[in-house]
């Protein structure tokens, strides 16, 4: 072993203690850099757009009732509105993360004196602004060709600030496994593509046996969407379809909890999970 | 050593430091310390453990064993009394590139608190007249230079630098050793790694050379040079064997081969006075071949230079470790 050793330090006045920037403070300044760069990423504008193709199917098909007041349409609109964050947090961040991993841009804002926090969170702000630009799109649609409107507002923006954390953090995670950008990818559409299957509209989870409903329940889109749809339509669906019964104010808040805490509980077991994000680019390892 | 004390003397303290990968181990039991004001070069082939040190210290690895400390703080994880007293250039630029040069400065300046100006920034790093382009349009050194610019906008106290000039001509170069020896003059303790071995002369108040995960060599850059030795070297007359060559005070003797012909080769590591080791040494050989009326061809004499002592760490020549 070796030691080298300063024989006379020279004096420093420069050993002040200086107060950190508040995570707050960083995280809002982030967001505002995500919508600068979200404009100039190609990429990035078309994991905005891509919600939008699932409207496509909508026009092709006659409607019909389900229940009173809400069609197929109406029904395949307010599934729309989770899917929206699904969509945004599984496309967009974990290539996005991947990239700025390799690039050593996550690494450069940290040995800045970046929190963990502040770069999560602005991208959790950055995506949710997305969602709720897409969510007003949606809703003006259904308020103009069906005038549907949301029925418990505050509820419904609590479902899909959670689903947005939720996808995001999931993005984020994605990332940790992913080499660069095309493999998060790749990765990400499994993901993807099996959370979209059982979010309820593919998949009649009615219909399917107790234990298998069960477990699809508790992953966290078949929850996402059927708070999304309640608050929206002002029905407790969260027992399915054929079980529905109108609910307002406090008895569709009671309905909502079990679900709300399935997100809840996924968003904490997400965040635990971030602590083994990697900072370092893959390809070094 | 107690915090306080440790605090007031010593930016950068690293003790016993072992980092491992799995049964890997890339670095070995390195211990050294850096003050305010002082710029440390730590050199080495790749692999040799630099950037994992650098990352323990940086706070991104815990160590295996042995402790780091930065104003007596263990640096893992980033505490927040650290996070605004150390910045880094990485190996290579964490730019977005989408961003502009100012917009690039402007968002390292809203993150950080009290930093220098914008206009400050471009001047210092010498990117005032590219402020509107994007990063993506930088040359290689264009961005290092940014790199650069952006960890000393928040005035660190503690500043690593891993190969920070790579890339850049040399006018581009100078121009960079002046930055980073203006944040050494304002009190910053800086870490420097670099594949230049000029930079580290010109730059480093004590440099370590690392190979396979262990300091092999430290001290001031005329102690690690003065202690490898002077070298006296000729071409050997084709008819002369090397067991005849003499033996010289203080001076070992090596033979190079060089194209079609042989060198002899005096390292000369123990003398009296480093300053007059090679004038005693030089003397009998001079009398030896004036004896034999030998006109030694292309004898010279030089100090080593870090060049040597780095080549000769490098190829595994220092096998017993150097403590200055």
């Amino acid at each position: 072993m070796t030691t080298a050793t300063a024989a006379t330090p020279p004096a420093s006045d420069s050993q002040t203690p200086r107060k950190p920037v508040s995570v707050l403070r960083q995280a809002l300044r982030l967001t505002r850099t995500e919508f600068t760069l979200f404009y100039r990423y190609q990429m990035a504008l078309y994991s905005a757009a891509l919600p939008l193709i699932f409207l496509l199917p909508l026009s092709v098909f006659e409607p019909y009732d389900v229940l009173p007041g809400v069609d197929t349409t109406v029904l395949s609109l307010t599934w729309f509105f989770p899917i929206a964050a699904l969509t945004v947090g599984l496309s967009h961040v974990p290539n996005v993360y991947a990239i700025r991993r390799e690039r050593l841009i996550l690494k450069r804002l940290r040995v800045s004196g970046v929190t963990p926090a502040a770069i999560f969170t602005s991208t959790v702000l950055s995506v949710f602004s997305v969602v709720v630009v897409q969510t007003v799109l949606v809703a003006a649609l259904l308020a103009a060709l069906k005038e549907v409107f949301p029925t418990a507002p505050v509820l419904f923006l609590v479902s899909l600030a959670l689903t947005t954390v939720v996808m995001v953090l999931l993005g984020v995670l994605i990332a940790n496994f992913a080499r660069n950008g095309e493999s998060a990818q790749i990765i990400s559409m499994v993901p993807f593509f099996l959370l979209i299957m059982l979010s309820g509209l593919f998949v009649p989870v009615d219909l399917l046996p107790d234990g298998i409903a069960m477990t699809i329940g508790l992953l966290p889109m078949l929850p996402a969407v059927r708070l999304a749809q309640s608050a929206y339509l002002g029905y407790d669906l969260f027992d399915g379809i054929s079980n529905a019964e109108a609910a307002t104010g406090v008895d569709l808040w009671l309905a909502a909890g079990p679900s709300l805490l399935i997100l809840v509980a996924w968003m904490v077991l997400l965040t635990l999970l971030l602590r083994i994000f990697q900072w370092d680019p893959r390809v070094n390892k | 050593m107690n915090t306080t004390s440790q605090n007031r003397s010593v930016a950068i303290h690293v003790s016993d430091l072992h980092q491992s990968y799995g049964s890997f181990e890339a670095v070995r039991g390195v211990s050294f310390t850096v003050a305010p004001g002082e710029l440390f070069a730590l050199l080495g082939t790749n692999g040799a453990g630099k950037t994992t040190t650098i990352e323990t210290l940086e706070g991104f690895r815990r160590p295996t064993r042995g402790s780091v400390r930065i104003f007596g703080i263990d640096p893992f994880g980033q505490p927040p009394e650290l996070r605004p007293r150390v910045n880094a250039v990485l190996q290579h630029s964490g730019l977005f590139e989408e961003l502009t040069v100012t917009e690039s400065i402007e968002l390292a300046r809203d993150l950080a608190d009290d930093p220098m100006d914008t206009a400050e920034v471009l001047e210092a790093v010498v990117l005032a007249d590219k402020a509107r382009n994007t990063v993506r349009s930088l040359s290689g050194g264009e961005r290092r230079r940014l790199d650069l610019g952006l960890a000393i906008l928040t005035r660190p106290d503690v500043l690593f630098l891993d190969e920070p000039t790579t890339g850049m001509d040399p006018e581009m170069r100078r121009e960079t050793w002046k930055i980073i020896s203006s944040q050494v003059a304002r009190g910053a303790a800086v870490v420097l790694t670099t594949h230049y071995l000029e930079e580290a002369e010109r730059l480093a108040d004590r440099l370590a050379i690392m190979h396979r995960g262990e300091i092999r060599v430290s001290g001031t850059v005329s102690e690690v040079v003065s202690q490898w030795g002077d070298r006296i070297s000729f071409r050997l007359p084709s008819h002369i064997r090397s067991r005849e060559l003499p033996e010289l005070p203080g001076a070992e003797l090596t033979i190079d081969v060089r194209g079609d012909h042989q060198w002899a080769v005096y390292t000369v590591t123990t003398g009296t006075d480093p300053a007059t080791r090679t004038h005693h040494a030089l003397l009998p050989l001079l009398k030896w071949a004036e004896e034999r009326s030998l006109d030694l061809e292309r004898l010279e004499s030089r100090p080593a230079s870090l060049e040597d002592v780095f080549l000769a760490v490098a190829q595994g020549d220092v096998t017993d470790l150097v403590d200055l």
